[in-house]
Parts: structure tokens; C-alpha cells; sequence
């Protein structure tokens, strides 16, 4: 159980792909100009994680690592095409929003970085579990910076207008390049602040002060312990 | 800790001078004011509004910027210096009356916060602010933009229906406005601070006597533009004067590439800088015949970089050692 | 023989096992998952009436016939099938999916235009037709469909009455005061081509009276 839950964590907070291992940026600058289009996006590469991360830890020990890459870009393209057979018949609409980068799915860099990393040598089920928490920390963050750059940029959200006004910098390419270093930015920044609080909490632990102690009196605690 | 009022710290070059960057900047906005007068009576109080709104955000943007990050409010008053100000007109200046009006606003905070503030503040910029501010206002508003406004003032006859007199002249080959009311910006549609090149001029002037900015790097400017601009219309000289005298380059070229933050370091540095300036000007001019002195500027601003890299001034009393044979 | 158990053996066994399943998969999910020009059709006619409803093929370019063919092409564009739609009483509904050409990077933008023909005399004039809804069908190399909103589609929606008589058209120039605008700001070229599919429509249109 133990973990699952650092797989979980890992791949939506620790380890999130785009906001802390800045992969698959392309599809996350283009993309992102709606929040719809986010959630599809993120959908259809957590599907692709998923299938890939399953059958390349399946076929770890039948694939020489000499030949690793290539086998892997194979099993990504296969699912990417099944993908797209699947969308054109059952959800046109998602199909018709994704476009172009469908396909690009296959060079998307997280879901080689994951094959190589995680898949190859974890079991099934462990790398099952990797894929789809990396796709959900995907999926969000490209949620978040969709719906960001709705609002600012066209007044609406999911598609409902609320609003007459906007700023159409946070629309255009200029604005996602803006946009992905200010979540990258305010992700650090919350990042730092929680090491910290741990931190803290550590060294509250160590002088054997309540957990909520401030660093005044740890700071106290030391002094006089010396 | 560092006493503040024993230190004064500063970016290069360090050279003794006998006024601090408040003076520069209180002297630069002075220069700008005629032109800012003559926008004002062309275009009607609205321009003064708008104005006025630029520079009260950038005065604000950096004042809640710097409470932010934690400096006292008296420490804030006392090392103001007045670049934000400068900054503000400058933006101002180049929006036109048919903006809206919280435009200028998002423009400074812009301008001010992520293009200066986030780099370092004063001197440590990588692009000219006014020039970031006034792009992020063009991408933003577009869609609430008509044409150019053409102003309320001393209208004749023959004003072009909204397009500026540049984007007629390159696309029609006509000039439909004589020079000598380019000069006085007489009838001229545009923005707020371009249209009256004699009010600009005197700043300029004004601010070469007092040896603020060097003359020589903005008339290489123009003076490349109209060049470059008649070579790529067959050599027609007609052109020469129309293109210098319409659009953005009399205030881009003084005020806005001369900033001390976005020039070279060395002397050829500057030249092949300003060169440049005016070749890509003329040239992009020519290509999408629209107004394209702030995106040159900005694109030179980050080649900057790489002149400084290469070209290494020759240090003080520095001779060649001959070869030993 | 040692050839056979080497690492290279090995890995071009794999490679090619691995290209041959993954091969034959596709060919039959391809097969399964076909969708069909019929069934594209009726998803159009689901959009745009939000039920399905008969159609009739009243023109379809790929057949041999010139004059057809010549009727149907037009110089910005050209219209891939026209189908008919029965109405109340003699009114019917005209679907077009055309192509309009010399969008960005030379590409084309594909459209349904519904075409909505009320009449009560003999024959339809042109004061009869009225564009109502327009979709958007497929597209080659355009980047920038995002910028696509519902309000540059329902600018297509008008009455063809005198005014397109007078030989106006769709177009995407901002200096263009003779014919209607129709422009997306900062997708001028992908603008330029949707609106080259409307104008095929309007041609054949003129062209029918």
C-alpha cells in the first residue's frame, strides 16, 4: 500500500510531468488555450500511459535494452493508432479538438520517459498504477492552466461565457509560454513552502516539541540544550 | 547589516557622473512633455486620460511590487527613482485614443512587474518595458480596437479613412498626407505621442544638449530607415521622407531604443546595433505594412546580448604586443 | 550457428515479431473501426438538425459525368456532394460539403453549408435561398481552428437575396469594401479558405438560376 501511495503521489505532486519534469511541453503550450481541450488531451495520454506502461512491463524481459527504444516508440505508436481509430468512430468531437496532436502523441516524452524509467523495470501492476497517476498529474495540470487561460483570454470557462472581457495576450502563444512559467513558478514556490513546514516540523520532532511549534522556540530548545 | 545610505550600489558602467538616474529621468520625462501636449490637443482630454492612467499604474505596479517583496514604504519613497514614470509615458505615448481605457493599466502592471521588476528592477531588464507594455496592450485589445483614430483637431480635407498614412503609402505607393503635415502631425492619424514629429524633435534635442542620450545612434536610425525604405521601393527617393516621417520611428528611435539598459556596451556595438534597427525596421515595414518599430526594437533588444558577448572592448591603455620574430 | 544466439539475433527477432502483431492488429481494428463517408454524412446531418433525417445524393463529383463536375468546381474551391433534403411541402433543404482552397500553407478548410430553399412559385429563385447553418467538416494543414468561434460561422448565415446578385462575395481582406467580410484576426489565410468554400456554394447557387 505503501507504495501505491508514493507511485500516487509521485506522479501527481512529487514528479508531476509537465509542472516538475517540464515534459511533453508541446502539446501543454497548444493545448491549453481551452480547458476542454485539456481534459482530451489529458484523457487520451493517460489512455496511451496506461496500455504502453502495461504491455512494455509485460515484454521487459523479452526486449534486449540494445533494442529498447525502438520496441518502445512501437508499442507507443500502436496505442496512439488505436487511439485514433477509437476517437474518429466513437468521439468525433474529441477527435476533431485534438487535431493535429493526436499523433503526436507518440513523440510525447512523457510516455517514453516512463516506458524507459518506470515501466521496464517494475511489474504490471506497479507500472499500470505509475501510468495512470502520471496521467491524472497531466490531465490536471493542463486542466488548471486551461481554464487559467480561458478565463483571461476569452471570458468563459468549459465553453460557458461569463464575461464580456479579456485579454487576449493569455489566448496567443506569447501567453502560454507566460502561463506554463508562472504555474511552473507558483508550483515551486508551494513546493518550497511545504519542504519547509516539514522541515520545521522535523526539527520540532527532534527537540521533542509539539508539532505545530514555531522556530522561535526551537531556536530556544537548542539554545539551551548547548 | 548594509546601512543603506553608505552604500549606493549601481549596474555598469560604473563611470563618475555628476547626476544620479532620478535627474536622467525627471529630464527624459520633461522632453517628452511637448510631445505629450501637442498629443493632448490633437486627440482631445480621452489621450490625457490615458496618459495619465499609464503612469499612475506604473508608479503603483512598482510601488506594490516592491511592498510585496518586503521593503518599507519610506525606503520605497526615498530610493524612488522615476524610471517607472518613464516608463508609463512612454507606453502611454504609443497607445491610441481608440484603445479602451483599462488598457494602459494592464499594460504597465505588465510592463512594470514581469518585464522589470522580475528581471531585478532598474537596470537589469532584458527588453525595453514600454516597448514589452505597449505589444502586450496591441495582442490583448485587438479585438476591441477599430482603425486609428484620426484626430479631433486641425482635420483637412484629405485624411485616409482610419489607416495611417505609412500603411497607405506602402500599399497604395500614394501620400495622401503632404510631408509638412507629417512634420507637424497635423491631420495624421495615429497614436497619441507619434503624430507631431517637431514637438519630439525639440525633446530630443533637448535631452542631446544635456548630453542624456547620444544624437548620432537615432539619426543613423532614421537616416537607415529611409535609405533601406527607398532601396527596396526601386530607388525612388520620394519615399524618403514619408517613411521617416510617418509611423512610430521619430519617437521609437529617440526615445525608446536609446534607453541606457538595451544599448550595447562598446561603441561598434552600437552602430551595428542601430544599423540593424533600422534595416529590419524598413525591411518589415516593406513585408507586412503595418507599424513594426516596437517589435523590431524588441527584437534587437534581445540580440543585444550577443553583441556584448562578442565584441570585447579594448581595455584602458591596451597595445597589441608585436610579434617577436 | 552462433549467429543464432547472439544478442543481434535476438533483437531483430524481437523488432520484427513485434512490427508483424502490432501490424496485423491494426489492419483488422482498421477494418472494424472504419468510418464510413455515409456514416460522416449522417453525422453532419445529426449536427445540424440534431436528428437524423433522410437525404437524397442530388450531385456527387466523383461521378464521370464533365458537365456535373464542371457545375460543382469552382476557382477557389469545390463542392464534393450536394444532397437533398425533403421539407414541408415543396420547400427542401440543400446540403453542400465543400472544399475551399488557399488557406495557410496552402491548405483547405472542408464545410457543411446547409442551404434552406423556401418557395411557392413553379421554381426556386434567388431571392429563395437562405444560407442557415454552417459546420466545419475537416481540414488540411491549418494550425490556428481554435480561433474558429461560432460567430465567424454564423456570419455565413445569409439571405441570398439582391445583394449577392450583385456579384458580392465572402471574403477575408480587410481592405476589401466590395464584397463582405468575414475575418479572424491573426487566421487570415485559414479564414480565406472557409470562406472560398462558402463563396463555391454561392457560385453554384448562381449558377442553378
Amino acid at each position: 500500500m505503501k507504495n501505491i501511495k508514493k507511485i500516487a503521489l509521485d506522479g501527481v505532486v512529487t514528479s508531476n510531468p509537465v509542472l516538475k519534469l517540464v515534459l511533453g511541453t508541446c502539446p501543454t503550450l497548444a493545448l491549453t488555450t481551452l480547458a476542454m481541450n485539456g481534459i482530451g488531451m489529458g484523457l487520451a495520454v493517460t489512455f496511451v500511459l496506461i496500455c504502453s506502461n502495461v504491455l512494455v512491463s509485460l515484454l521487459r524481459k523479452v526486449i534486449p535494452s540494445q533494442v529498447r527504444i525502438p520496441a518502445f516508440i512501437l508499442i507507443i505508436a500502436t496505442f496512439v493508432t488505436i487511439l485514433r481509430l477509437l476517437l474518429d468512430k466513437l468521439l468525433p468531437d474529441l477527435y476533431a479538438s485534438l487535431g493535429l496532436y493526436l499523433p503526436l502523441i507518440v513523440v510525447n516524452c512523457i510516455i517514453l520517459a516512463r516506458a524507459e524509467g518506470f515501466a521496464s523495470k517494475n511489474p504490471i501492476l506497479y507500472s499500470a498504477l505509475d501510468g495512470l497517476f502520471m496521467g491524472i498529474g497531466f490531465t490536471f495540470a493542463l486542466t488548471l492552466m486551461g481554464a487559467f487561460r480561458e478565463l483571461l483570454g476569452a471570458g468563459a470557462i468549459f465553453g460557458v461565457i461569463l464575461w464580456d472581457f479579456k485579454i487576449e495576450f493569455f489566448s496567443s502563444s506569447a501567453g502560454a509560454f507566460f502561463t506554463f512559467g508562472l504555474f511552473i513558478a507558483v508550483f515551486s514556490l508551494m513546493e518550497s513552502l511545504i519542504a519547509k513546514k516539514k522541515k520545521i516540523n522535523d526539527y520540532a520532532k527532534l527537540c521533542k516539541l509539539k508539532e505545530s511549534a514555531s522556530v522561535e522556540e526551537i531556536n530556544a530548545k537548542l539554545k539551551g540544550d548547548k | 547589516m548594509l546601512n543603506n545610505n553608505l552604500l549606493k550600489y549601481s549596474s555598469s558602467p560604473h563611470i563618475k557622473a555628476p547626476h544620479g538616474t532620478k535627474w536622467i529621468m525627471l529630464n527624459v520625462c520633461i522632453a517628452l512633455l511637448p510631445a505629450c501636449i501637442m498629443g493632448v490637443i490633437y486627440f482631445g482630454l480621452y489621450a490625457l486620460l490615458l496618459l495619465a492612467l499609464s503612469v499612475l499604474s506604473a508608479v503603483l505596479a512598482e510601488v506594490i511590487f516592491l511592498l510585496c517583496i518586503g521593503k518599507k514604504f519610506n525606503e520605497i519613497i526615498k530610493s524612488f527613482d522615476f524610471t517607472s514614470c518613464v516608463t508609463g509615458l512612454l507606453m502611454g505615448m504609443t497607445l491610441g485614443t481608440n484603445y479602451p481605457w483599462y488598457s494602459p493599466i494592464f499594460g504597465s502592471f505588465f510592463a512594470i512587474i514581469v518585464v522589470k521588476m522580475l528581471f531585478g528592477g532598474t537596470g537589469k531588464n532584458l527588453v525595453n518595458p514600454a516597448i514589452a507594455g505597449r505589444i502586450f496592450i496591441f495582442i490583448s485589445f485587438q479585438s476591441v480596437v477599430a482603425e486609428w483614430v484620426t484626430p479631433t483637431l486641425f482635420t483637412t480635407g484629405e485624411i485616409t479613412t482610419g489607416a495611417t498614412a505609412l500603411v497607405n503609402l506602402l500599399e497604395n505607393g500614394l501620400l495622401s498626407i503632404s510631408n509638412f503635415n507629417l512634420f507637424f502631425g497635423i491631420g495624421v492619424a495615429g497614436c497619441i505621442g507619434e503624430t507631431c514629429k517637431i514637438a519630439l524633435l525639440v525633446g530630443a534635442i533637448y535631452l542631446a544638449i544635456l548630453k542624456i542620450i547620444d544624437i548620432r545612434y537615432p539619426l543613423i536610425y532614421v537616416a537607415v530607415t529611409g535609405l533601406f525604405t527607398v532601396c527596396l521601393n526601386g530607388f525612388n527617393f520620394e519615399y524618403f521622407l514619408p517613411s521617416i516621417l510617418s509611423g512610430g520611428l521619430i519617437i521609437g528611435a529617440f526615445f525608446m531604443a536609446t534607453d541606457y539598459v538595451t544599448t550595447p556596451n562598446t561603441k561598434l556595438g552600437n552602430y551595428i546595433y542601430f544599423i540593424l534597427l533600422g534595416l529590419i525596421t524598413a525591411g518589415l515595414r516593406q513585408a507586412t505594412k503595418m507599424e513594426v518599430i516596437s517589435f523590431a526594437i524588441m527584437l534587437m533588444n534581445l540580440v543585444i546580448p550577443l553583441l556584448d558577448k562578442f565584441i570585447i572592448p579594448k581595455p584602458f591603455g591596451y597595445k597589441k604586443q608585436r610579434e617577436v620574430k | 550457428m552462433s549467429f543464432f544466439k547472439s544478442v543481434a539475433f535476438r533483437c531483430i527477432t524481437v523488432l520484427l515479431a513485434l512490427a508483424v502483431i502490432f501490424g496485423g492488429t491494426l489492419a483488422i481494428l482498421n477494418d472494424v473501426l472504419y468510418v464510413s463517408p455515409e456514416e460522416r454524412t449522417a453525422r453532419a446531418i445529426k449536427s445540424v438538425y440534431g436528428v437524423e433525417m433522410k437525404y437524397q445524393t442530388r450531385l456527387d463529383v466523383d461521378s464521370t459525368n464533365t458537365e456535373i463536375n464542371q457545375a460543382l468546381t469552382c476557382e477557389y474551391g469545390t463542392i464534393n456532394k450536394i444532397y437533398e433534403i425533403k421539407q414541408d411541402g415543396n420547400n427542401y433543404d440543400l446540403l453542400f460539403h465543400t472544399t475551399g482552397f488557399y488557406g495557410y500553407n496552402n491548405g483547405k478548410i472542408s464545410l457543411w453549408v446547409k442551404v434552406s430553399v423556401n418557395f411557392t412559385t413553379e421554381q426556386p429563385t434567388e431571392d429563395d435561398y437562405k444560407i442557415d447553418t454552417v459546420i466545419l467538416a475537416s481540414f488540411e494543414k491549418q494550425t490556428l481552428m481554435s480561433k474558429f468561434t461560432g460567430d465567424f460561422y454564423a456570419n455565413f448565415t445569409v439571405d441570398l437575396t439582391q445583394e449577392f446578385i450583385d456579384g458580392k462575395i465572402f471574403t477575408s481582406d480587410k481592405y476589401d469594401t466590395d464584397n463582405i467580410k468575414n475575418i479572424i484576426t491573426g487566421a487570415t489565410k485559414s479564414a480565406n479558405a472557409a470562406c472560398n468554400a462558402v463563396n463555391c456554394v454561392l457560385d453554384y447557387v448562381w449558377g442553378a438560376n
